[in-house]
């Protein structure tokens, strides 16, 4: 239990690290939301002064950091300053729509890879290996960005799928399963772009970790015993190969979400890639530094989950971490 | 036993020593076994592991297979073990010729057939315990819980480990009590054949010597037949019967073990035993002889 909890605490430190460089470097970077004010010869600079003010941009960094801090911690992440709203709701709006695309393409990629990883390696330079070699290099050596403009253009010239938004614009009339049935259509596509991407990764982990144990002494000894193909995989193989596997699955959190941020502006899917793109450009302090939070509480969360999971499938860990106390 | 085989002196195929019988358990013709390198972008090419092996051994006997490392010693365990499918050859079990056997039709051989590797800290699954290593391969055989315990329980105590520490993982195992277990692993189907590759090799001097009285003791308990596959030819002095000296692929030089130390023929047989003279202290240590 130790362990886990430590693990919490370093999660905590890392999002209280991630915020101090993030407000750091918006601190850093150049031109604020009130520069275009200034330009205006209509807007006097005592406006301008008293806008600064009342958003507390006056005070020094450190205090509105800690300011920042406190409210964070009663879930308040500012106010934006483009859309005149609280952050929180406006985050929370589009962030689903991110988290809805995130969590299917993460579903989808490890439902894929994995069986496609552990069937390569066991059948090692079949057919299936020499596809998923090929078909993992191609996709690798080729920018995600290329990938999604390509599949785009292949979706609407064939018009296989709908593009833009997350509902059709007559959705109000559907019954729930065609609203259900709407939204996957939307869904489908940034979801392909990003499984796409990922599962090339992924499967190659998958396919090196089981290769790894399938050509460990212990998996021939259990061969020699006579232990069945299925058996050898399921309860030698799989439970020892599953420990990188599961480290990679907070990696390929933290690639989905930021592949997921590039997509959704590509394919017109209303998460949080357009929000942040449009914070950045307007500067929008508050907005920009609660959607980078949000997406790293959601790495962190992720990497969380996955030394969870690796305490839960390997008791050796448990015991390594009691050790190194 | 092995009769006038093409590739070796020929040694009576009646030959026994330390109780064992002129019964036939083992015989292997013309056992090859190749290797494909290369990947999806480069040109695959066969190594040959072992070119062509000819033995036999009857019940009760240590036949020591030795040499260099990638002689093709380990290669020829394997095959006899059937972890590796040889390319062409013959192995006849008790007659019945196993070396193209599908996994089915083999599974009644395993029994017969069991395989202790070097390094038993990574020939048992990390994740289990003693017993359940033990008694992996009865699972596998559907025995009862109840069955599976008791002859874990006598094993465990057979091999000189305390049926207390069965729960234990293995990783809280020294090396030799792990070479025990895998012992006890493989006596746990009352095989006829052991397969020791290297079994002795990376342990300390006392633990070696200790295993290797536990082998004699189990052979002589069980009537079991040992292929010893080893480089550490005064080792070999010891425990084996006959003596096969393997280099590049093939049984160079076989016969009595005595005859083989004694009189060696054969270039990479006096390499082996001019290696074994050199570490003479720790030969004294092990096996009390001098060659």
């Amino acid at each position: 239990m130790s362990y886990i909890l430590r693990r919490v605490l370093r999660a905590i430190l890392l999002s209280f690290a991630v915020s101090a460089l993030c407000f750091l470097f918006t601190e850093m970077a150049p031109g604020s939301f009130f520069d275009e004010m200034r330009l205006n010869p209509q807007i006097s600079p005592e406006t301008i002064f008293a806008l600064r003010s009342s958003y507390g941009l006056d005070q020094p960094l450190a205090v509105r950091y800690a300011r920042w801090v406190k409210a964070a911690l009663h879930a308040d992440l500012g106010y934006s300053i483009a859309y005149n709203m609280p952050v929180r709701p406006l985050l929370w709006s589009r962030a689903k729509n991110t988290l809805l695309l995130t969590v299917s393409a993460l579903a989808l990629t490890w439902l894929i890879s994995v069986p496609l990883g552990v069937w390569a390696a066991n059948r090692r330079g079949g057919w299936v290996d020499k596809a998923v070699a090929l078909g993992s290099s191609f996709v690798i050596s080729v920018p995600e960005l290329v990938i999604a403009v390509a599949l785009l253009a292949l979706v609407v010239r064939w018009r296989i799928l709908p593009v833009g938004g997350m509902m059709s614009a007559d959705s109000d009339a559907f019954s729930t399963l065609a609203k259900v049935q709407d939204l996957a259509r939307h869904l489908a596509l940034p979801v392909l772009i990003l499984v796409l991407c990922e599962i090339a990764i992924i499967v190659r982990h998958v396919r090196a970790s089981v290769l790894e144990v399938l050509g460990a002494t212990y998996v021939q000894a259990a061969r020699g015993l006579g232990v069945s193909q299925g058996r050898l995989l399921f309860r030698h193989v799989l439970p020892v190969a599953a420990n990188p596997a599961i480290s990679l699955l907070g990696f390929s959190l933290a690639g989905l979400l930021s592949g997921s941020l590039i997509v959704e502006v590509i394919c017109g899917w209303p998460g949080l890639g357009p929000l942040l793109l449009e914070a950045t450009l307007s500067r929008d302090l508050y907005l920009v530094i609660g959607g980078i939070m949000f997406s790293a509480l959601f790495m962190i969360g992720g990497n969380l989950v996955a030394d969870i999971m690796l305490i839960a499938v390997d008791p050796r860990i448990r015991k390594e971490g009691a050790d190194a106390r | 036993m092995g009769g006038n085989l093409p590739n070796m002196p020929t040694y009576s195929p009646t030959y026994s020593s330390g109780g064992g019988s002129s019964e036939s358990l083992l015989r292997v013709t013309g056992l090859c076994k190749r290797y494909t390198r290369g990947s999806l972008w480069r040109k695959r090419v066969a190594v040959a592991a072992v070119v062509s092996a000819d033995f036999g051994i009857s019940r009760g006997q240590t036949l020591a297979l030795v040499g260099e490392s990638g002689s093709g010693k380990s290669t020829v365990a394997r095959c006899v073990a059937r972890i590796e499918r040889p390319d062409a050859g013959q192995i006849l079990m008790q007659g019945a010729d196993i070396a193209q056997l599908a996994a089915a039709a083999l599974l009644p051989f395993r029994c017969r057939i069991q395989m202790v590797f070097q390094d038993a800290v990574t020939s048992m699954n990390p994740r289990f315990s003693a017993l359940e290593v033990i008694e992996e391969p009865m699972r596998i055989r559907r025995e009862t819980v109840h069955d599976r315990r008791d002859r874990a329980r006598a094993l465990m105590i057979e091999v000189g480990l305390s049926p207390d520490w069965m729960h234990r993982s293995i990783s809280n195992f020294s090396g030799g009590q792990r070479q025990r277990i895998a012992l006890a692993r493989a006596l746990t189907m009352r095989p006829q054949l052991l397969v020791l590759d290297e079994a002795l090799t990376g342990l300390d001097v006392s633990t070696q010597a200790q295993i290797a009285n536990l082998l004699i003791d189990l052979q002589a308990a069980h009537r079991l037949t040992y292929l010893l596959i080893s480089h550490d030819l005064a080792l070999v002095a010891r425990l084996a019967d006959l003596i096969g000296v393997m280099a590049e692929g093939r049984i160079v030089e076989a016969g009595p073990a005595q005859q083989i130390v004694s009189d060696p023929e054969h270039p990479a047989t006096k390499k082996l035993l001019a290696s074994a003279k050199a570490a003479a202290g720790k030969l004294t240590r092990i096996t009390g002889a001098s060659l």
